[in-house]
């Protein structure tokens, strides 16, 4: 017989122990969220403690005098004829009257390296759009060269690619005010670049934003109308059973054999056009369809039978309570499944080197059918390239597919919200 | 001899025969809603329901009881075909609805479905207004035309329903902001929005505390002077509270089923008697 | 099998209890009223005017006991909320309970009227009264006594023979009853000297009654029907 007293005593022994646990068991808990949060912590500070010059950018003031004779001799205002002037030539001149101490050859071209090569092209939109500035001298501020670029945002840790004479033109400019940085404007309004200093965004950002709408276009209608059939309208049988064994796994296979399969389906068979958002959309709608076919079946799912009840029991036909009372109700699982199937496409790389998105594309893809590369292809050709100035435009990259991202989720959020409002 | 099949008489002598017949008064001779005959009932291989026969008194609460899995339920949703949603749910023998037999196959279980209404469990108001809640079934058969005339009836729903004072002020706001006794009161006022002859209640009471259970069982006796009402209960004194016949099921069989007076006070036979005082060992 | 199975257990141990402690007190009361008609039928033996007194002093216990099953009946109603057989029984163990208390008025008062005139009663066709209405007395124990234990043993069938009185017992002590009141009446013997005899006659009567009603309490809580106010035997016609 155990006295009372002693089965208390008993009970205080463990209870110390259990708190402990309790502790315990919290404690690791928590630590668990810090070190993820910590980790996510570090990730956004040397993302965009590396990318967040990119959105600079290093231009040097030059005189140029925009001289008739070089351009425009016989004054048409032709434009093929504005367009052919050599305006690599004028930015040349002004450079060689900006430091007229430079006499040698060979410092000549070190003095025309600071200027991109890029800056050429600008003059010359700049002429063809404002012909009447021809014969003017306008201080026009032309962008430097990526070395110079990564000297001056950096001037401890970099200018091994520039000599100690084009640093003194440099400081010389810098003193006289004469070398700023400037709201990186072409960052965001370019195509990709071999030049650094020209490489944009633009191109990935569209190519991505139409893979993204085919995706969305298509997978979601398929994914749910799926959805929608295997919950409530197929017959239990081996059938149904095996396309959801094969659902279920289809979500698990590797991605890169999505791309296999887009390759020789759609470009080989179909003869569909190599690195085209319409391809790249048809390949990540596989790749993401069992993703919202689960989502949606988990979220019609989820739906309490009392509603079906309630409704076939004021007499509403399978179709009208499926339309009227479930669908809405699954509506926002159902969207949070897109949203997740989205963003998985839209970071996704390897299906879609498959299939050619890979290509170096100068021009802003304008339409499903023209070659494009996406966000993280990008990231990832930028990554791959030597210079030194494509390391904070990687980084800037990666921080606008987070936004992209971060915009989706937001979208789908307010969505949510809104369908949850109807009811 | 079986317990189940060995019926006892008043005058103390047993049954001689094995039987499954019910005992008690199964058929009626006054107006009759819903008659049933020789009804099973399968779920795959398995029998839910062994040749029920009863018949549905006009304007009467006939509630149904027994012990959980005696088949009840099943054989309530068998009125208005709520059977149908399950797969492996096979209904035989012969239901009718005023001389209708709800099984034929030409019979439309929409147009039934708006002739018996149903009341669940636990309440399920639509998660939409209280508003839409009642008009959803109208618009649904078309039952009405123009705005004024769903407001009315929407009106007269609540107010049959003893809710429309409690909503009037804010019938744009969800049904399922409601308490548990408004809300199931608002499923029979959803229920009656489309007029049935036939409501039929599955443990309307259930999920409620004991005040809206008083609030409800009010309402049925109301509502039996315009419709025919035919509940599952599990609460003896709900049975014996609010219904004119009660019967009695027992894996399946229906047992017994008489006045609701008489159940309650001298049951025929020993299965009923055994439910009723709590005697199930 | 011809009669009627006494229920089974309830689930709640505490129901049976309750049912079974209502069936004692009742017994207990029954018993009490026994005793009473018991000690009448020694005092008129033994012309004992100390047990007579105690006799009419012994009432009173009994009309406690009353209001003790009474309360309790109440309690069973409130808590219970009993159906069915439960319900038939406590309704008939009411009844049977206020039948009861009369049944010890009767004795008492039998035993007042017996012992507390000065003048003794009279007597019929030369036979003391004290002796007639002993062995009447005897009798009506005895039917007590029985359908006490139908009561006990929920036999219906001994209700039913005590109720209708078709049993010759019953018809017996009736008849009896019947040609003791005629004798007197006829005796011509005065009306004053008489007029306690009769009263005693009178309460073994209602005595008989009261019996044959708790047969009829018995009936319906075995069966469920309701036998009084009727001319004829129960449902066994």
């Amino acid at each position: 017989m155990t006295k009372r007293s002693d089965i208390r005593a008993a009970v205080e022994r463990g209870l110390s122990r259990r708190r402990r646990r309790d502790r315990l068991v919290r404690r690791l808990g928590l630590g668990a969220i810090l070190l993820g949060l910590g980790f996510l912590a570090f990730m956004f500070f040397s993302i965009i403690g590396m990318g967040y010059s990119a959105f600079w950018q290093t231009r040097i003031q030059l005189p140029v005098e925009l001289d008739p004779a070089a351009i425009d001799p016989e004054r048409t205002h032709d434009p093929a004829v504005l367009r052919n002037a050599d305006y690599a030539g004028l930015i040349k001149q002004a450079l060689r009257k900006r430091f007229p101490q430079i006499k040698k050859r060979k410092e000549k071209r070190k003095l025309y390296q600071l200027v991109s090569s890029g800056a050429a092209y600008a003059l010359q939109a700049m002429v063809l759009q404002n012909p009447a500035l021809i014969g003017s001298t306008p201080g026009l501020w032309l962008t430097a060269n990526d070395d110079v670029d990564v000297w001056f945002k950096h001037p401890e840790t970099s200018g091994k690619r520039l000599n100690d004479q084009q640093k003194a033109w440099l400081e010389e400019l810098h003193a006289k005010g004469e070398l700023k940085k400037f709201f990186n404007l072409d960052f965001f309004r370019n195509g990709d670049s071999r030049e650094p200093e020209q490489a944009g965004i633009l191109g990935a950002l569209m190519g991505s934003f139409y893979t993204i709408l085919v995706t969305l276009g298509l997978s979601l209608p398929l994914g749910i109308a799926a959805a929608v059939y295997l919950e409530e309208f197929a017959p239990k049988n081996r059938w149904t059973d095996f396309i959801e064994v094969n659902i279920n796994n289809l979500a698990a296979v590797p991605s890169i054999v999505f791309g296999l399969l887009g390759l020789a389906v759609f470009i080989n068979f179909f003869g569909l056009p190599r690195s085209a958002p319409l391809v790249g959309g048809l390949v990540l709608t596989l790749m993401t369809l069992p993703t919202i076919i689960i989502a949606s079946r988990a979220a019609l799912k989820s739906v309490p039978p009392s509603i079906r009840e309630a409704a076939l029991g004021v007499g509403a036909s399978r179709m009208q309570t499926l339309f009227h009372h479930v669908l809405p109700l699954a509506m926002p699982g159902m969207l949070t499944g897109t949203i997740i199937g989205m963003a998985q496409a839209l970071g996704e790389t390897a299906p879609l080197l498959m299939i050619g998105m890979v290509a170096f594309i100068v021009d802003v893809p304008r339409g499903i059918l023209d070659p494009a590369t996406v966000l993280p292809v990008q990231i990832h050709l930028w990554a791959d390239s030597p210079e030194r100035a494509f390391l904070e435009k990687t980084a800037a990259a990666i921080m606008v597919l987070l936004a992209f991202l971060v915009l989706m989720n937001l979208a789908a959020i307010w969505l949510r919200r809104k369908f949850e409002k109807r009811w | 001899m079986s317990v189940i099949d060995a019926g006892i008489r008043p005058d103390g002598a047993r049954d001689a025969r094995e039987t499954d017949a019910t005992v008690g008064k199964p058929f009626l001779e006054k107006k009759v809603t819903l008659r049933a005959r020789n009804v099973n009932v399968f779920y795959g291989e398995k029998q839910a329901l062994f040749d029920v026969s009863i018949d549905i008194g006009k304007h009467e609460v006939t509630a149904f009881i027994g012990p959980s899995g005696c088949g009840k339920s099943t054989f309530l949703r068998c009125f208005n075909r709520m059977n149908d949603t399950i797969d492996s749910c096979r209904v035989r023998g012969e239901i009718l609805l005023d001389d209708e037999d709800i099984h034929d196959p030409k019979m439309d279980v929409v147009p039934l479905r708006a002739r018996v209404g149903m009341v669940f469990q636990k309440p399920n108001p639509f998660p939409k207004s209280i508003y839409e809640n009642i008009a959803y079934g109208p618009r649904l058969h078309g039952l009405v035309s123009g705005k004024s005339e769903l407001d009315a009836l929407v009106e007269k729903s609540l107010s049959r329903a003893g809710l429309w004072n409690e909503v009037k002020e804010r019938l744009d706001e969800p049904g399922t902001g409601l308490s548990g006794g408004q809300q199931q009161r608002l499923c029979i006022a959803r229920a009656i929005a489309i007029n049935p002859e036939v409501i039929l209640m599955d443990e309307p009471c259930s999920a409620l505390d004991p005040i809206a259970t008083a609030r409800v069982e009010e309402l049925i006796d109301e509502l039996r002077r315009k419709y025919t009402i035919v509940m599952v209960t599990h609460s003896m004194q709900q049975a014996a509270r609010v219904s004119q016949r009660t019967a009695y099921f027992h894996l399946g069989r229906l047992i017994e089923v008489d006045k609701t007076d008489r159940i309650f006070t001298n049951p025929s036979h020993e299965l009923t008697e055994a439910y009723i005082t709590g005697r199930f060992g | 099998m011809t009669t009627f199975a006494r229920p089974g257990k309830h689930i709640l141990k505490r129901y049976d209890k309750d049912m079974r402690k209502l069936q004692k007190r009742v017994l207990k009361m029954g018993a009490m009223v026994a005793d009473q008609m018991q000690r009448l039928q020694d005092a008129l033996g033994q012309e004992d005017d100390e047990r007579a007194r105690q006799v009419i002093e012994g009432d009173r216990p009994i009309d406690l006991q009353e209001i003790k099953v009474d309360k309790f009946i109440i309690r069973l109603l409130a808590r219970r909320a009993p159906v069915g057989s439960d319900l038939r029984y406590i309704v008939a163990a009411s009844r049977i309970v206020t039948e009861l208390e009369r049944l010890g008025d009767e004795t008492a008062q039998m035993a007042a009227a017996l012992f507390q005139e000065e003048t003794p009663v009279a007597g019929c066709n030369g036979r003391p009264a004290h002796g007639e209405v002993r062995s009447l007395v005897e009798q009506l124990l005895e039917l007590f006594e029985q359908v006490m234990a139908a009561f006990e043993k929920y036999d219906y069938r001994s209700a039913l023979q005590l109720a209708g009185m078709d049993a010759s017992r019953g018809r017996e002590m009736d008849k009896r009853l019947k040609d003791l009141m005629e004798c007197v009446f006829g005796s011509g013997q005065q009306v004053s000297e008489a007029v306690n005899f009769i009263l005693v006659l009178r309460s073994l009567e209602r005595g008989l009654r009261h019996v044959q009603n708790i047969a009829e309490h018995v009936i319906y809580l075995v069966t469920g029907e309701d036998v009084r106010h009727r001319k004829k035997g129960p449902a066994s016609a």
